[in-house]
Formats: structure tokens, C-alpha cells, sequence
């Protein structure tokens, strides 16, 4: 046997293995996956870290977003996974998919069946009377504002389940006993008390069997790019009857088979070599129509990742002014560096806007507005100082009250915080969730009271 | 460290070996030992003072032992003094007390704590308390009884004690069969860590057995451990189906007959291809190194008897049993009902070996009886007939493998009533349809999986694992086969990530 082969063959394997961990340099580039991975850093190498483990594990996890030649040998991995077994790492991480190849999100679907936003509540009486406070505070927010110019509108946009059911894999059976969901509750709720909201789901079941496009993408869990296009039309037209404003137009041009980020994204999530056969996704584009009449507002969105395809997708920067949009009314996505709207005077961030939009779809009503409301709506009413001093003599009242502060005694040694500090959160808590029984003023139906810096704001406006 | 990890996979493994070639011959077994240490130190720093203290004393003590055995003008006596006794015993107490006390001492005192509740002394439970906080350091079943043959087979004269405490220290933790084996006898790898070479011819044949290792352990016992473990693993609350967010109790009890079988089936599978490729892994890379580690497996599942399957199953245990407790105990030199009896306690302490619970000491306790009737019945028609029937032998194998897949039940389903429950769905007879079209890629496994523990029952599959694990392949067939291993290498790497990639669908944005 000839040695030389054989020597060979082992530097080659030495090569292999080593050039594993020299990738890892991305010495050569390769298309990255899609998707985002929760990076975690690896703990500092301290004895401590490395006796409980915590550096080893870190160091494991580490590697397996950064080892070398990760993004070939992932889609390599999940391509032949697909090609023979029809097997997605998605199906075991919340996704649906039907014989038909239809996608769908399991949490958006167990909410559509089931009305799973109680389980976020202690139950489903709680989950009401949550969604009846937001709502309340959304309404009286909308007839604040309104007086000073600002129009407030809620966007209730459906999960694709509820516009193609029709697909559903035969595993969702298990959730099909349907209660009253966070979408039919609001939708209802809004009606009976005159929050100004559109309903989608409505429009697009109507849109469903005439529309030459699909609403949802095939392999997708958010709508479709046209479908956002025309519910952005739509809005335009909306706001300005809402606001007795012309604004400017914009016209969807013939669609066209879209190549180029299309709306797959959870299959895109399956990272594989070559792309499934699938219906197509369509694009077209859009054209502002000029009309110097016409004035630009600002209009300022908080919601979820519905919105996406809205702001990037349509002509919205142009036909507005300004679009910031709080994502999740945590980070403001306008002009970088993007801040947190924590940072933000947020009375004087909202009446300086001439709309505010909430667009929220199914799976993330259950958090509706993810606390703007209950953020803004003390603030219209009451001082900063004011509402500090409420808490404060909310938290005398708790040390005074033996039950509720043996209660609260018993939750700071089970999380093993301060007693005090317990009773402080307990306070803010309260006094934010159940702002109708600790600020009187928000008893009447549209508060009549004002906080100093929405008068402070109007002195300023009357002065320019 | 696991092998299957990837850091194992990507630095400690290229590293060592880079490290290992380029160093002078002399000082490989320091570059062994060092990485070997660290392998340890890397999943148990907690103990790794303890093995390092525990390992150096037992050398001394066995130093001590044959010196011990030496006259005054150093000539070797034939007879053990009784001095040499006494420090054999504590040499073999050392090891065996470390494995008595993180293995079992909270098994026992649960026990007995229990026990003296039931006889009301209840108050006393509290002594309990800190044997519950007893953590397992890994490895302890293996390098304990590696140390008992070291000290035995130096005790009984077969090998010379090492000279160098380094090469004792290595033979104890050398991390190829550090944390799982094969427990390798002092007498089978003395020599080698003295002297050993190693071709090139060695190093890819090595390679190659290493992969077919991490590709028994990654594409096949981890593909069908997840649907053992939606099954009988805690609660999965992201899994699709309604069923498996009941809890293991209510899980169990609604199994059909199908399932409960495919599941039996599937763990029987699983727990062959997980341990059998670890020691593939740990005797490849032994290879790569000149060491010539036992086998470990030999097929198990094709075996004809009880006895026949324990020869093939864990053989280096098997091994270790027969030679340093079964024969101690007089084996089958003392009559039929000693025989027996010393066959049952064998088993019944290779249940425990296995683990702290008492399924472990049912599932032995079976094994042994069974193996006690094995040798009453088939050991008779063996005698005469001189070997069992052609026709005999399938319903045999099936027969074996049957009784082997219902007592590995025993053994992976902890508590006992959850087991007999589990069993008796088995046979229950209330079949069910194959949910096929849930997940093809786990009945493809399972079913490759039977095909490689089956396929020796035929001609061509011998000559094909012969081919496989024995053969001196040319160039050509080294270059073809190279090709195999590194492809497989790697996507056992994209599988080991891939199978954990867990993007969130927000992604765009």
C-alpha cells in the first residue's frame, strides 16, 4: 500500500478540521441565514463561571451561531432534511405546516381558536376586564386628544389563520373550540364605545375570493406586501375623512411576481439551498399623485411587526411628514440613532402629531398598546408630581393594610427582594392597571382635568 | 466534555491532535495527560482535585502493595502477604468508597430514611438532607473500576505496576474512555502506554471510526431520542400535539399499543446507536493514537439468548464482572444453585452499576433471572443438540430482542409503576394506525436503525461490517472511504447546530 495516499489523506483531514475553527473568521463569506438568534455572551472566565458551568455552557452555545462554515452546512443540513423527510426544524418551534404547504404561526392560531390571550391573565374574566380598561383609556385618550387636534385610530389586523383557515394542518383540531378572542372582543368593545378602529379581518374575508393576489403569503405568517399596499390606501382615505385633511394619494401600479425580499419569511426561516415551489408573491409599484393642496401630517404608529410592510413598502414617509413609529411603544424607528420612547415627552410627542395609529394584529392584542395607554393618559390629567405623590400614599396605605403587606411580605421572600421595594412596585403596578380607582379625575367618561404640560403645551402653541 | 459538542468537535479535538503530532514521541503521553485533564476539568471541575488525589494515593498504595511482595533480598514471594492484602484492599476501597458514596449514599439514605418513616422514626429524616445534595461527578462508574483492575491485575501478577505516576494517571483519565468507556483492563493497555504506534493507516481508520461514531450518536440516537422523549421526557409545551402537554403519568396512560411499542422500539434503538457510538468515537480516537481499546459492541441485537446478548452488549463490563466479581464469587465451580445465585448477584449489582434507583436493580434483577433460565433451559438443548436449530434461531433473536426491549422500559421510565403502567400498554393490544405522515424522518431512522442492528443476521452484512471495521483498504478504498467520512463529519457538525438553530420569525426587522 502506497504510504503517500494515505499520508496525504490524513494532512487533509488534519486541514478539514482545523479549517472548521479558522472559519469561524469568516476568512471566506458565505450567504448568511435568516433570522435572528438571541446572542448571549459568553460569561467572563472566572473560577465561580467555570465550577458552575456557566462559562462551558456559554462557550457551547457560543459556538453553535459562530462555528466556521455554520451558514453552508446549516442550509446543506436543512435542505436534505427537506428533500427526504419533508422535515422543518420550524415544525418543532411553533409552526404549522399543512400537507399543502401552507405556513402557519401555532400562537396566532391557538389565539384565533382558542382566545388564548388568558392565559396571560389570571383568567378570562381578568383578561376582560384588562381589555375593558384598555379600552376605556383608549377612548378617553381618543376624545382628549381629538379636542386638541390629534385623531386616534386603532388598526385590529387579522392573523393569517383567520382569512385562510382553510389550510390549517389536521394537528390544530385540538384547538378548534373557539371563545371569544382578543380581536372579536375589541372589535365589539370599540363599536359599543366609539373608539375610532378598522377592522381588516372584516374587509379582507370580503377581499378573499375576488382579490387576483394572495392576502397572506403562502410560506409567510405576515401579510402580503399588496395586500399592505391596498390597506394602506385605504387608510390614507380614512384619515382624511377622520381628519378633514387632504392628503396625498398614491396609486398601486399592475403587480408583478416579486423576486427581490419577498414575503416568505418563515420560509425563509427554513434556510434551505433552494427556494419551495409555491405560489407566487406579488409586488407592484406604487406612485405618489401630486396634489399641492395637499398637506403632510405627522402620524405616529405604535403596534407590532405588521406595520412593517406598511412603512417600508408604501409611499407613507412621502405622504406624511413625519412617521415615527414606536415599535411595540418601545424603540422609536424615525431618524437614527433610534431611542427608546421612554426618552420621549411623550404629551408633547402626541399632540404635536396629527394621528396616532395602534396597529395591532391577533397575536399581540392581548398587550394592546403595550402600555401607551396607561403612560399617556395620567399624564394628560395629572403632574408629574401629582401622580408621585399618589403612589406614595398608595404605598403608606399598603403598610397600614396587615393583609396586603403579609401578602407582599410572603412575594419579597419567595423572589428575595426587599420588603419595601416590593411594596413600591406594588404601588406603581396598581396604580398603572387600575389608573380609573386611583385617579379620580379619569372617572368621568372623557376626563375634563389637565396636567400642567398639556397647558403648558397649549400656552406654547397659542404663543407661535 | 462531550465528544458530541461543539467544542469538543471544533477545538479540543483539532487542537490535541495538532498538538499531539507535533510533539516528540516522549512527550506525548504529558500532551495526552494534560488534555486529558482538561477534558475532565471542563465537565467536573469540582471533582477533578478529588480524581487527581485519589488516582496519585491508589498508585502509592499499590507501589506499596507489591513491594510489599518482595523478601528482604528481593526476590518476588509467590504467596500475597498479608500486609500486601491489607493494601490491596484499601486500593480497591478508595474507588469503590468514592463510587459507593456520590453514587449511592443518597439512594441508601433515601431509602433508609424512608424505611424508618414507615417504622415511625420520621424524625429522623432530616438527617437526609445533605446526601441529597450529593452531586455524580461523570465518569465515576468507569475510572473506578479501571483503577480495581489496575490494582487486581497487579494484585493477582498479571502486569508489572506502572513506574511513572504519569503513565498511571493517564491510564486512569485518558479522555477517549474517561467519561463512558470501554472500561479498558490495566493487562489489555499496559503495554500501550508504554510503547504504542501509530500509522497513518491507524490515524484514518480511526477517523473513520470516529465518524461512524458521531454519525450512530447525531443522525441516529438523537433523531429518535426526541420522539422518546416527546413521549416520556418532561412536558414539551412548544410541541404541536395537545397529548404532550399532559404530564408523564397522563401521557402514559392514554398511549395506544402502537405507540407504546414504537416508542419501546425507539429506545431500544436509541440507547444501542447512543452508547455504541460513544465507544466507536473513544476507540477511534484511541486508534488515532496507536491504542488498541477493546470492543464494546458486537451486535448485541442479534443475539439468540439472554446469555448470547450480554456477551455483545457493554462487553468490557461484561467483561469486568465476570473476571472481578463473578469468579470471585466461584462462578460455576461451587454447583448449579451457586452458579445461579452468583449469576443473580452479578446482574443485580450490574443494574445498580447503571444507576441509583431502583428500576436499575429490577431491570438487573430481570436480566439476572432471566440469564439464570436461559442457562437452565437452552443450556440443556444446547448440550444436546450441540447448537440450537437453524429454524430455531429467528424466534430466538425475536424472542431475545423482545425481552430485551421490554426491560430496557424497565430501565428508562425511573418510577417503577410508571414502567409496569407503560408495559402494560404495550399489552394492552389496542393498536392504533401509524401516525406516519407526523414526522417520516422518525420512522426512517427507526427503521435504519433496525436495518444496521439486524444486518449482520445475513451473510452480506458481515462481510459488509467486516469490510467496514476490519478490512485493510487500498488507496482507492481509503480515498472513497475518506470522502464518506468527511462528508459525514460535517454534517454531523450541521446536524449537532442545525437541529438546535432556533431563529425567531421576526427576522426582517
Amino acid at each position: 500500500m502506497n504510504t503517500r495516499t494515505k499520508r496525504i489523506l490524513f494532512i487533509l483531514t488534519a486541514v478539514v478540521v482545523i479549517a472548521l475553527p479558522l472559519q469561524q473568521l469568516h476568512i471566506i463569506k458565505f450567504r448568511s441565514l435568516k433570522g435572528v438568534v438571541a446572542e448571549q455572551p459568553i460569561p467572563t472566565l472566572t473560577y465561580e463561571h467555570w465550577k458552575n458551568q456557566r462559562f462551558q455552557q456559554g462557550v457551547e452555545r457560543h459556538l453553535q451561531n459562530h462555528y466556521g462554515f455554520r451558514e453552508p452546512l446549516t442550509r446543506l443540513y436543512n435542505q436534505t432534511q427537506w428533500d427526504l423527510f419533508h422535515y422543518s426544524n420550524l415544525k418543532n418551534k411553533g409552526i404549522y405546516i399543512s400537507d399543502d404547504q401552507w405556513y402557519y404561526e401555532a400562537m396566532s392560531v391557538e389565539e384565533y381558536y382558542q382566545g388564548n390571550a388568558h392565559r396571560y391573565s389570571k383568567d378570562a374574566i381578568d383578561m376582560a376586564k384588562q381589555f375593558d380598561t384598555e379600552a376605556l383609556m383608549l377612548y378617553q385618550i381618543q376624545h382628549i386628544l381629538e379636542a386638541y387636534g390629534t385623531h386616534l385610530f386603532v388598526l385590529l389586523l387579522p392573523g393569517k389563520e383567520a382569512i385562510y383557515p382553510e389550510h390549517l394542518p389536521e394537528n390544530t383540531k385540538y384547538f378548534r373550540e373557539k371563545e371569544i378572542t382578543a380581536y372579536d372582543y375589541y372589535g365589539k368593545k370599540f363599536s359599543e364605545m366609539g373608539v375610532n378602529y378598522i377592522d381588516v379581518g372584516q374587509w379582507f374575508l370580503q377581499m378573499k375570493d375576488t382579490a387576483d393576489f394572495p392576502l397572506f403569503p403562502q410560506t409567510g405568517t405576515h401579510w402580503s406586501n399588496l395586500a399592505a399596499m391596498y390597506v394602506a390606501d385605504s387608510l390614507v382615505r380614512y384619515m382624511e375623512a377622520l381628519g378633514h385633511v387632504n392628503l396625498l394619494n398614491f396609486s398601486i401600479g399592475e403587480k408583478y411576481v416579486q423576486t427581490v425580499d419577498p414575503d416568505n419569511d418563515l420560509e425563509q426561516l427554513m434556510n434551505l439551498i433552494r427556494p419551495l415551489k409555491t405560489a407566487p408573491n406579488y409586488f407592484a409599484k406604487t406612485e405618489v399623485i401630486e396634489d399641492p393642496t395637499a398637506k403632510r401630517p405627522v402620524l405616529i404608529t405604535i403596534g407590532d411587526s405588521f406595520y412593517w410592510n406598511i412603512l417600508n413598502h408604501t409611499p407613507f414617509k412621502e405622504i406624511f411628514g413625519a412617521t415615527p413609529y414606536w415599535y411595540y411603544n418601545s424603540t422609536v424607528y424615525f431618524e437614527e440613532p433610534y431611542h427608546n420612547t421612554s426618552e420621549l415627552d411623550l404629551v408633547k410627542e402626541v399632540l404635536d402629531a396629527d394621528f396616532v395609529m395602534l396597529a395591532y394584529s391577533t397575536t399581540q392584542l392581548y398587550k394592546m398598546s403595550n402600555g401607551f395607554s396607561t403612560r399617556l393618559l395620567p399624564r394628560l390629567c395629572y403632574d408629574d408630581e401629582e401622580l408621585r405623590q399618589i403612589k406614595t400614599d398608595l404605598v403608606e396605605n399598603i403598610k397600614q393594610n396587615k393583609a396586603w403587606l403579609a401578602a407582599l411580605q410572603r412575594r419579597a421572600e419567595e423572589y428575595q427582594i426587599p420588603l419595601d421595594t416590593t411594596v413600591v412596585h406594588e404601588a406603581e403596578y396598581v396604580v398603572t392597571h387600575s389608573p380609573h380607582i386611583f385617579l379620580p379625575a379619569l372617572k368621568d367618561s372623557i376626563p375634563t382635568r389637565r396636567s400642567s404640560a398639556v397647558m403648558q403645551y397649549l400656552k406654547e402653541q397659542q404663543k407661535e | 466534555m462531550v465528544f458530541s459538542s461543539n467544542v469538543f468537535l471544533l477545538y479540543f479535538m483539532p487542537g490535541f491532535f495538532l498538538l499531539y503530532f507535533l510533539l516528540p514521541r516522549k512527550a506525548r503521553n504529558y500532551a495526552l495527560l494534560f488534555a486529558s485533564l482538561l477534558f475532565y476539568a471542563w465537565g467536573a471541575p469540582d471533582f477533578l482535585i478529588q480524581l487527581v488525589v485519589s488516582t496519585i494515593a491508589n498508585f502509592y498504595l499499590v507501589k506499596a502493595m507489591v513491594a510489599a511482595k518482595e523478601t528482604e533480598n528481593g526476590i518476588r514471594k509467590t504467596e500475597n502477604s498479608p500486609f500486601s492484602k491489607i493494601l490491596c484492599g484499601l486500593s480497591i476501597a478508595i474507588p469503590i468508597g468514592l463510587l459507593v458514596f456520590y453514587k449511592y449514599a443518597n439512594f441508601f439514605t433515601e431509602n433508609l430514611f424512608w424505611l424508618l418513616g414507615r417504622l415511625g422514626y420520621s424524625q429522623f429524616s432530616v438527617l437526609r438532607s445533605p446526601f441529597s445534595k450529593i452531586l455524580l461527578p461523570i465518569g465515576i462508574s468507569f475510572f473506578s473500576f479501571q483503577s480495581v483492575t489496575y490494582t487486581l491485575d497487579t494484585y493477582r501478577g498479571v502486569n508489572q505496576p506502572m513506574k511513572k505516576l504519569s503513565d498511571y494517571m493517564l491510564y486512569i483519565t485518558m479522555f477517549p474512555q474517561l467519561i463512558a468507556g470501554p472500561i479498558v483492563r490495566y493487562c489489555d493497555v499496559a503495554d500501550q502506554i508504554r510503547h504504542r504506534e501509530s500509522g497513518y493507516a491507524d490515524r484514518l481508520q480511526g477517523f473513520y471510526r470516529f465518524v461512524i461514531g458521531l454519525c450512530k450518536k447525531i443522525l441516529i440516537a438523537d433523531v429518535i431520542g426526541m420522539e422518546v422523549d416527546a413521549i416520556l421526557g418532561p412536558a414539551n409545551l412548544s410541541a404541536i400535539s395537545a397529548e404532550r402537554l399532559a404530564t408523564l403519568t397522563e401521557r402514559i396512560a392514554m398511549l395506544d399499543s402502537t405507540t407504546a411499542w414504537m416508542v419501546a422500539l425507539a429506545y431500544t434503538f436509541q440507547i444501542y446507536f447512543d452508547f455504541a457510538g460513544y465507544s466507536d468515537m473513544a476507540i477511534g480516537l484511541g486508534r488515532i493514537m496507536g491504542f488498541k481499546f477493546p470492543e464494546n459492541f458486537n451486535n448485541p441485537y442479534v443475539s439468540k439468548s439472554i446469555t448470547e446478548f450480554w456477551r455483545r452488549w457493554h462487553i468490557t463490563l461484561g467483561a469486568f464482572i465476570k473476571n472481578y466479581l463473578y469468579l470471585p464469587l466461584g462462578g460455576n465451580r461451587k454447583g448449579k444453585a451457586r452458579t445461579y445465585l452468583n449469576l443473580w448477584i452479578c446482574f443485580l449489582l450490574s443494574g445498580l452499576w447503571h444507576g441509583a434507583s431502583w428500576n436499575f436493580v429490577v431491570w438487573g434483577a430481570l436480566h439476572g433471572l432471566f440469564i439464570c433460565l436461559d442457562k437452565v433451559f437452552n443450556g440443556k438443548r444446547r448440550t444436546e443438540n450441540g447448537k440450537l436449530s437453524v429454524l430455531r434461531s429467528p424466534f430466538s433473536v425475536l424472542l431475545t430482542f423482545l425481552f430485551v426491549t421490554v426491560t430496557w422500559m424497565v430501565f428508562r421510565i425511573e418510577k417503577l409503576d410508571l414502567a409496569w403502567t407503560f408495559i402494560g400498554r404495550m399489552f394492552a393490544f389496542q393498536f392504533a394506525p401509524l401516525p406516519f405522515s407526523l414526522n417520516p424522518r422518525f420512522y426512517v431512522t427507526l427503521l435504519l436503525a433496525a436495518i444496521f442492528s439486524f444486518i449482520t443476521l445475513t451473510k452480506a452484512g458481515r462481510k459488509l461490517q467486516d469490510w467496514v471495521y476490519n478490512h485493510a483498504f487500498t488507496d482507492r478504498q481509503h480515498i472513497f472511504v475518506w470522502i464518506l467520512s468527511v462528508a459525514a463529519f460535517l454534517f454531523c457538525i450541521a446536524a449537532l447546530n442545525a437541529s438546535r438553530f432556533s431563529p425567531f420569525i421576526y427576522f426582517r426587522f
